[in-house]
C-alpha cells in the first residue's frame, strides 16, 4: 500500500507521520515487528518556508502584474513543482501562469491573448528589478 | 507579439515530449532532447548568449546585462516535458480566432465538446484567441506555452535595447511530471540569484506555497510466527491492514485520490 503524506503546515506534516509511524509500531507491538514492513520518504517540503526570506521576489512578480493591470491570484500549488525542490537546492524558485487551462487532458486549451500576457510580465520583471535597484 | 507566440507554440506542441517514469535516463524520453536542441538553435537565433544543453538534456542561455547597475541575475524555467496521463503524440492544434463564448465543438466525429457546464470559466474567455487539441490528444500547453512566452519575452527584450535589464538566464529542463526535473539541475551553473517557472494555469497565477509531502510504503504481512503461542492467532495481511486504517480519527483518515492508487493522509 502506498500513502503519500501531505501538510502545507511544516509541524502538522511532522505530527502526520508521526501518526503514522505510531500506528504502524503498534500493530507491529501485537503482530511482531514482521508483520509490517514500513518504508517512509520525504518528497518535498513546502516552498514557502524558503521564499518567505525572500519575499521581494514575490513583490516583484505581483508588482510586474499590477503594472499590466493583472490581477495576481496567488494560491498554493497542488501537487510538486521543480520550483519547491529548487527552492530547497538554493534556488528560489516562485511560479506563474501560462494562460493555460485543463493541463494535462484532451480539454486542454490556452487562451494566447493570456500567453500574451504572461511574456509581458517576464519582460516587465526585468524591466522593474533594473529600474529599482 | 501574439503571431509569435502562436508560431513558437504550435511548433513546439507538434513534438512529442512526453515523459517516462519507468525510464531510468536523463531525459526519460528522446523527444525532449530533440525539442532542447530545436530550442538552443532558436535561442541562438535571437542572439542569446552561452546556449549550452549539458549531458542529461538541461537547456541553458544567458542574456547579457545591457544595465551598467551591478544587479543580481534573474532565471526563467520551463519543462521541456508533457505530461503522461494521456496521449501527447500527434497533438494537432486548433486555433480559434476571435471566440464567440459559445460551446466548442473539438471533435465532431468523437463528439468531443468544450462546454460551459463542465469549463465554466470558458465563456470568460470571448473575444480571445483560443487554441485547443483537436479531441484526441492533450495539447502540451503545459509546460510548452511556458516556453514559447519565455522564447518570446527574450526575443522582445533583445529587440527592445531601450528596456534596461540585468543579467537574464532562462533554462528548459526535462521531466517535471515525473518528479525528477530539478535532480540534475546545476544550480551553480545555472548562477542565477532567484527564478521564477512559467508553468502556472489561467491568468494571474502566482503560486510560493506547495505541500509538503512524504511517500509511505506500508507491506502488511500477517503474521504466522509464533505458532506455538496460544494468544497468538493468525492473522492475515488484509485484517492487519484494516485494523490500520481504522486507527485513524475519521477525520484523518486516508482518502483516495481519483486517477492513483496512492492514498493521502
Ligand atoms: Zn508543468
Amino acid at each position: 500500500m502506498y500513502y503519500i503524506i501531505r501538510d502545507h503546515d511544516r509541524s502538522k506534516f511532522e505530527d502526520r507521520k508521526e501518526l503514522v509511524e505510531r500506528f504502524v509500531n503498534e500493530i507491529k507491538e501485537k503482530y511482531g515487528k514482521d508483520s509490517v514492513l514500513f518504508n517512509l520518504n520525504d518528497q518535498y517540503y513546502n516552498m514557502r518556508d524558503r521564499i518567505e526570506p525572500v519575499k521581494e521576489i514575490v513583490e516583484l512578480a505581483k508588482q510586474a502584474m499590477e503594472n499590466l493591470d493583472i490581477e495576481p491570484v496567488i494560491e498554493p500549488i497542488r501537487g510538486g513543482t521543480d520550483g519547491s525542490q529548487l527552492s530547497y537546492m538554493g534556488l528560489p524558485t516562485p511560479n506563474i501562469f501560462t494562460g493555460g487551462e485543463n493541463f494535462h487532458g484532451k480539454y486542454e486549451y490556452i487562451s494566447v491573448d493570456n500567453m500574451e500576457k504572461a511574456a509581458n510580465v517576464i519582460v516587465e520583471i526585468c524591466r522593474i528589478f533594473e529600474e529599482e535597484n | 507579439m501574439k503571431d509569435e507566440l502562436i508560431k513558437r507554440f504550435t511548433t513546439y506542441v507538434k513534438m512529442d515530449t512526453q515523459s517516462d517514469e519507468d525510464s531510468s535516463t536523463t531525459p526519460s524520453t528522446p523527444g525532449q532532447l530533440e525539442l532542447a536542441k530545436v530550442l538552443a538553435a532558436e535561442l541562438k537565433e535571437i542572439g542569446m548568449e552561452d546556449v549550452q544543453i549539458d549531458e542529461n538534456g538541461y537547456l541553458m542561455a544567458t542574456l547579457p546585462s545591457n544595465t551598467e547597475k551591478e544587479i543580481p541575475t534573474i532565471g526563467f524555467l520551463a519543462h521541456l516535458d508533457t505530461a503522461t496521463d494521456f496521449t501527447g503524440k500527434n497533438v494537432n492544434p486548433q486555433i480559434v480566432d476571435n471566440f464567440d463564448g459559445n460551446d466548442l465543438t473539438l471533435n465532431e466525429e468523437l463528439n468531443v465538446v468544450l462546454s460551459a457546464k463542465e469549463f465554466p470559466e470558458l465563456p470568460s474567455y470571448k473575444g480571445h484567441t483560443l487554441i485547443t487539441t483537436d479531441g484526441t490528444t492533450l495539447l502540451g500547453a503545459d509546460n510548452k506555452a511556458g516556453i514559447a512566452e519565455i522564447m518570446t519575452a527574450m526575443n522582445y527584450l533583445i529587440n527592445h535595447p531601450e528596456m534596461k535589464h540585468g543579467r537574464i538566464r532562462v533554462a528548459f529542463t526535462p521531466d517535471e511530471e515525473i518528479g525528477k526535473g530539478p535532480h540534475k539541475f546545476d544550480v551553480e551553473r545555472f548562477d542565477a540569484a532567484f527564478a521564477y517557472t512559467i508553468d502556472g494555469g489561467p491568468l494571474g497565477e502566482l503560486q510560493f506555497e506547495s505541500f509538503n509531502a512524504a511517500a509511505a510504503k506500508i507491506t502488511f504481512k500477517g503474521n504466522n510466527v509464533h505458532p506455538g503461542t496460544a494468544k497468538n492467532k493468525m492473522v492475515n495481511s488484509g485484517k492487519l491492514a484494516v485494523e490500520f486504517i481504522n486507527k485513524f480519527p475519521e477525520k484523518e483518515a486516508p482518502e483516495h485520490t481519483e486517477g492513483y492508487e496512492d492514498s493521502i493522509i
